[in-house]
Formats: C-alpha cells, structure tokens, sequence
C-alpha cells in the first residue's frame, strides 16, 4: 500500500517546516530509516526520515515551500505497487516537479545485487494449484537470500502478489519455530506516528519517571460527610450546574497545601521553589491522551467558584482546543480515576510538581465506626511525591490532614 | 549535594580556515553518533568566510567576485539552515557537537538555548541584549551581536554560534546577513566598555554554555593529539549550489 510521508514534528513548538532539499528523487528506491529530504525550521536544517520503504512515487511539497506539521509531503508506493506507480508517476510528476525524473528503474539495483545464482525454486511456473505466483523484485531476492519455499508464502499485494511484508512475515515465525516456540500470529505491529500531544505525554513521563525520585503514601477516607455535604450542595440544582465531587476535592487540596508548603513546591535546578499560588491541575482523559488544565489560587476560591472555572477548561479540553494559559503554573494535580471503578493506583508526578493525588472509586464497604461495623463510602487516596523535595513524614501528614478535612468536610465551604 | 554533570570535551581551535574546520566537525558528529566521542565543543575563530546556508538566497552576496578576492573571502555552501553568515577574525565562533537526545531532539529548544548561552555571554560584559521571536539569533537593538544557524543529523548537532567580538564591521557589507535587509551588525567592540579580549569571551562563554547546557567543560584528552589530525577527512566536493553561485558568477 501507499504511505503518506508526513511533515515531521521537530520540536514540540514547530508549527511548520519547509523543505530545504529533497535528497531523494521520484522514482528512487527508499528504505525505512533512511533520509529522504532535509527540512528546515527556524535556523535548524534536520533530517527527515522514511518510515516505511518502497519507492518515492510522488513528491507534493518542493523545495523551498513551507508545509504545516502533518502535512503529506511525498507519498512512497510499496513494494506490490512499482508497476502501478510507475504508470502512474509521469502524470503527477508532470503536475508538480518542474523536471522529470530520469530515474525510472527502480528494481535495477536489486538486480545488480542479485547477481547470478542458481534459483532454488522456479517460482513463476506453477504452484500446487496450478496458478502463477506473483512476486516483487526485492521479495524474490529475499527469499531466496532466506532460502523461503515462495510457493508457501501468502502474497498480500495487489492480486496475491508477494511483497517484501509477507516475506518478513513468513521468516518470522519460522525463526520463532527455531527456538521452538509456537507463533502465534503473523501480523506485523501496525505502525503510527504519536501526535504531538503524545509525544509531549511520552517525554515528559519518561523525564518524571527517570529523573524524579518517586514513592508513594496512601490512605483510606471515608467519604459519607463529604457526599451528603455536595448533595446538600446541590439540592435542587439543575444535574448539569451541579458541583462537581474534583472541584470539592480540588477546594479541600488547597486547604490542607496551605499548610504543606514543600508539597506546593519545585525542585528544578537543584533548588527548592516554594509557589505562592496554589494552581491545581486536574487530568482530563482524551481519546487519544490527556491534558491537565489548572484552576488557579483554588485556597482563594470557593467551591461553587472552582467549579464554575473547571468547565471551561473541560469543555475546551475534550475539544483538543486547550489554550497554553490553560495548562500552564499548575503546582499541584490530582488524577481521578474512580469513574472507571479503580480501587487505587500510583500516579506519575507531574513535573515540576512536587506530588499528584490519585483518587479511586467510592466504595460502598463495611468499616468499624466507633467501635461497630457499619457500611461507609470510603476512598483511597495515594499521593505519589518527588523525593526531592517532599519527604516522606510531610507526605503521610499531608494525606492524614487531608482525610481529617474530608471526614469533616464543612471547612471547604469556609 | 552534587550532581554528576555530563563532560563536554572543549577544544580551542585557535584560528583555523572555515572549510577544515566543518569537516572537523562532520567527523566528530560522525564519531558522536556512533558514541566513539562525548558531547564536544568546537571554539574557533575562522579566516574571512561567507557561508550559504541550504535555503541561502544567491542575491544576499553582495560583493562581486573582485571584491571577494580583493578581501580574501572564502564562499562556502554549506548543510546548516539559515541564510548567509559572515565569519572573520574577531568573531567567537562555537560548534556544540551534542546529542540531542538528552534534550528531548527538541531542536527549536536547542536554537533557544545558544541564544541564552549568547545573551548570557552579552550581559557578562554588560551588555543587555534579547531574543527577536522569529529571527532566531542574539539581537541588540536592531542589531545582531550572535548569528545562530544549526544542522541536526541523527539526533547530532553541528554548526552552532558565532559571537562578534571584535571584527571588522566593513566585511558585513559583502551580504544581507541571514537574509535580513533593514538589520544591521553589532560587537561587543561597539557596546562593552572595556572591550574584551576573544580569549576573555571564550572563558565566558564555555562557562556559560556549561550552565545552559548542564554539563561540564573537560579539555580535549590530550593536548598534544590535534584533533584535526586525528579527525581530518578529505575537503569536501563542491555542492550544487556552490557551483550553480560560480556559474552565476562567470555569467555576470
């Protein structure tokens, strides 16, 4: 099949790239990894590389023109589709490359290499069926190099034409046999570029794994005065403008960081920063990702008002349309995975947080209440922290005079 | 408590011709990719050279080929990004060789970053200088005081920064720096007071990158290998450009 090469994101604050060279031509053989074109970006001239291999059917951004990130900039043509392509790249070559390419022979190479050999097999005469088998250039050479049986080999291409995948394929499982293992599928992973902001999530978590010293304190709150508080809360109030159990949540955080400076804090550069203001993020899940918009000054802000900021910052979340000013100073976050009914989980610190909350489901559980066993909602909370600046008997502090508020939640209305 | 930064092998080139010096630095990038060689840094001062970036526009040569002559101007295209750039005595030039993995291959930070190693260098010698959004390099005023133009390749940086420290302003006029026809060019000869020497400049300046970049400047291991020696490829083959400028050239 097709693929479409991608103006390729460079840094995560490229908007668009223009094409300094194209260091392949039409018609040129390319394989996965190699160079195909230099682009340019401010003042920096990088390399863009082939994913995928075939041949360069089609150029669609020239040199010297500036393409937006993800933009198609050339296509290349796999292996089953030389013969199409090569009907076909004239007249497209004709539309957009002021001069045809004279390279036209695509499959020379491969050739070349071949060299004289005897053939272990006569593919193109008839398999066990009696039909023709049809077999691209390279995926020939390759079995023979492998010594592959083609007539076993299902062709995926064009009219069960055999091409270079099912070539890999097939070696595959056979090299897994060798080891006496039993394959168990034939497919290859399927392949897909991150979008920038999973490239951004893929960073930063690799940064805050690696680099932020993490351990983690948890406990156990009930929550039966804190969920009769936000029906009371929103008694009458339209389902819709009801306060949300994260904005009370959010509230009651900023209450208790008030008092935990080193948990509203930095350690960026080797040194302790303590923030003044207390900006909560709370992680919003996204089909494909997730982002932390803030609530700023949440200990000057009330319930209602909280609240009221989140669903913006929500609504433009979930519509991937999350301004820079919405993600940005958070010094404090808190994920809630309880909707999917997890009990408990560690999250990863949100750099340069010093720690992120983790809020399970509500659970409806037996617990002994003053010495008798009664059904309560409790929740487990598990605060994950940066070593570095936040240790570990201001963490469990931090988490007991949190349940304290939670158990006792009138606070968060003061 | 300490932190382990990572090494960066400095080297002091003293004065060198533009064109050993690049393919110095393709070997080292070479030699970089493959871990043969830590994160490097270049500092040289080159013999009077115009440099063509890829996307160099032939028009912001000014100078006629006399005129070239006359100065004794080397024109080289090369593989970097931006425009046209003047080297000459009195200007610092640094070539980080880095991997930037360890910068996350964000190479608009990596730009970000030599402008703050540059300004950084600027106030130093009190001299206040900014960033311009969308012209990458070190400004004063309308004036640029650092020219800034890179070249990843596998994750590996060349080319870099070159700080005027004391050149001669005269040579400009031979192009439209960076392709830039109402900014001028500036030193730190025209702004600081006193004006420092280059060798001055580049202590400031290692010390500074070293604080940008997290690492920690190491001399290159032996003082008596010359890394040209060591690194020397063969002078590389005109590009198509260059010969496409000559052509231009004979025909005017």
């Amino acid at each position: 099949m097709a693929h479409e090469v991608l103006m390729p994101r460079l840094s995560d604050t490229m908007e668009e790239g223009t094409i300094a060279r194209w260091v392949k031509q039409v018609g040129d053989r390319v394989e996965k990894g190699e160079v195909l074109a230099e682009v340019e970006t401010d003042k920096a001239n990088m390399e863009c590389m082939s994913f995928f291999s075939g041949v360069l059917s089609r150029i669609v951004a020239q040199e010297g023109q500036t393409v937006k990130i993800g933009d198609v900039i050339a296509v290349i043509a796999g292996e089953g589709e030389e013969a199409a392509t090569a009907s076909r790249a004239p007249q497209t070559q004709a539309a957009s490359t002021p001069q045809p390419s004279t390279r036209t022979a695509p499959e020379e190479p491969e050739r070349s290499q071949t060299g004289p050999s005897v053939q272990p097999h006569d593919e193109s005469s008839s398999a066990s069926s009696g039909t023709r088998l049809f077999v691209t250039p390279l995926a020939r050479r390759l079995a023979q190099e492998r010594h592959i049986d083609l007539r076993q080999v299902k062709g995926s291409g064009p009219g069960g034409r055999i091409t270079r995948d099912d070539v890999d394929a097939f070696t595959l499982p056979s090299a897994a046999a060798a080891a006496s293992v039993e394959p168990t599928s034939t497919t290859l992973p399927r392949i897909k570029q991150p979008s920038r902001m999973q490239q951004i999530i893929a960073r930063r978590m690799v940064e805050s794994k690696t680099q932020v010293p993490h351990f983690y304190v948890r406990t156990e709150v009930d929550l039966g005065s804190f969920l009769d508080l936000r029906a009371a809360l929103n008694k009458g109030v339209d389902k819709d403008q009801q306060v949300r159990i994260d904005a009370m949540l959010i509230r009651a955080c900023a209450l208790v960081i008030a008092r935990f400076p080193e948990v509203n804090a930095s350690y960026i550069d080797g040194h302790f920063e303590y923030h003044e203001d207390i900006n909560v993020g709370f992680a919003v899940s996204l089909p494909e990702g997730l982002v932390v918009p803030v609530v700023r000054q949440c200990d000057r802000k009330g319930v209602r008002q909280i609240d009221q900021e989140m669903r913006p910052l929500i609504e433009r979340a979930r519509a991937l349309k999350s301004t820079t000013a919405d993600l940005e100073e958070c010094t404090f976050s808190i994920s809630n995975l309880g909707m999917y009914g997890v009990e408990e989980f560690n999250a990863v610190v949100n750099p340069p947080n010093a720690a992120i909350l983790a809020v399970g489901a509500t659970q409806t559980v037996p617990a002994v209440v003053d010495g008798v066993i009664a059904i309560r909602q409790r929740v487990k909370l598990t605060l994950s922290c940066d070593h570095r600046i936040l240790y570990g008997a201001p963490a469990a502090q931090f988490l007991q005079e949190l349940q304290r508020i939670l158990e006792n939640p009138y606070e968060i209305l003061l | 408590m300490t932190v382990d930064l990572a090494p960066l092998q400095t080297i002091w080139l003293g004065r060198r011709s533009y064109r050993s010096t690049w393919a110095l630095q393709r070997a080292l990038a070479d030699a970089r990719r493959k871990g043969w060689q830590e994160d490097t840094l270049l500092l040289v001062e080159h013999e009077p050279t115009i440099t063509l970036g890829r996307r160099a526009i032939p028009d912001h040569l000014l100078a006629s080929n006399e005129e070239l002559e006359a100065l004794n101007l080397d024109v080289v295209a090369i593989d970097r990004g931006g425009d046209v750039t003047l080297h000459c005595p009195g200007q610092l030039v640094a070539y980080p060789i880095l991997h930037l993995d360890r910068w996350g291959n964000d190479v608009i930070a990596y730009l970000r970053h030599l402008e703050e190693v540059g300004i950084r260098v600027a106030r130093e010698f009190g001299v206040t200088s900014h960033r311009d959004a969308g012209f990458t390099g070190v400004w004063v005023g309308e004036n640029k005081l650092a020219a800034i133009g890179v070249r990843v390749s596998r994750g590996v940086t060349t080319h870099g920064i070159a700080l005027n420290v004391d050149p001669d302003l005269k040579l400009f006029r031979t192009i439209v720096p960076c392709g830039l026809h109402d900014r001028g060019v500036t030193s730190l000869r025209e702004l600081a007071n006193p004006v420092p020497r280059l060798e001055q400049v580049r202590e400031v300046f290692i010390q500074q990158f070293c604080a940008v970049f997290e690492c920690e400047a190491v001399p290159y291991p032996s003082d008596s290998v010359d890394p040209l020696a060591e690194f020397a490829p063969p002078e590389p083959a005109p590009s198509p450009l260059q010969l496409s400028l000559s052509l231009k050239r004979q025909a005017s």
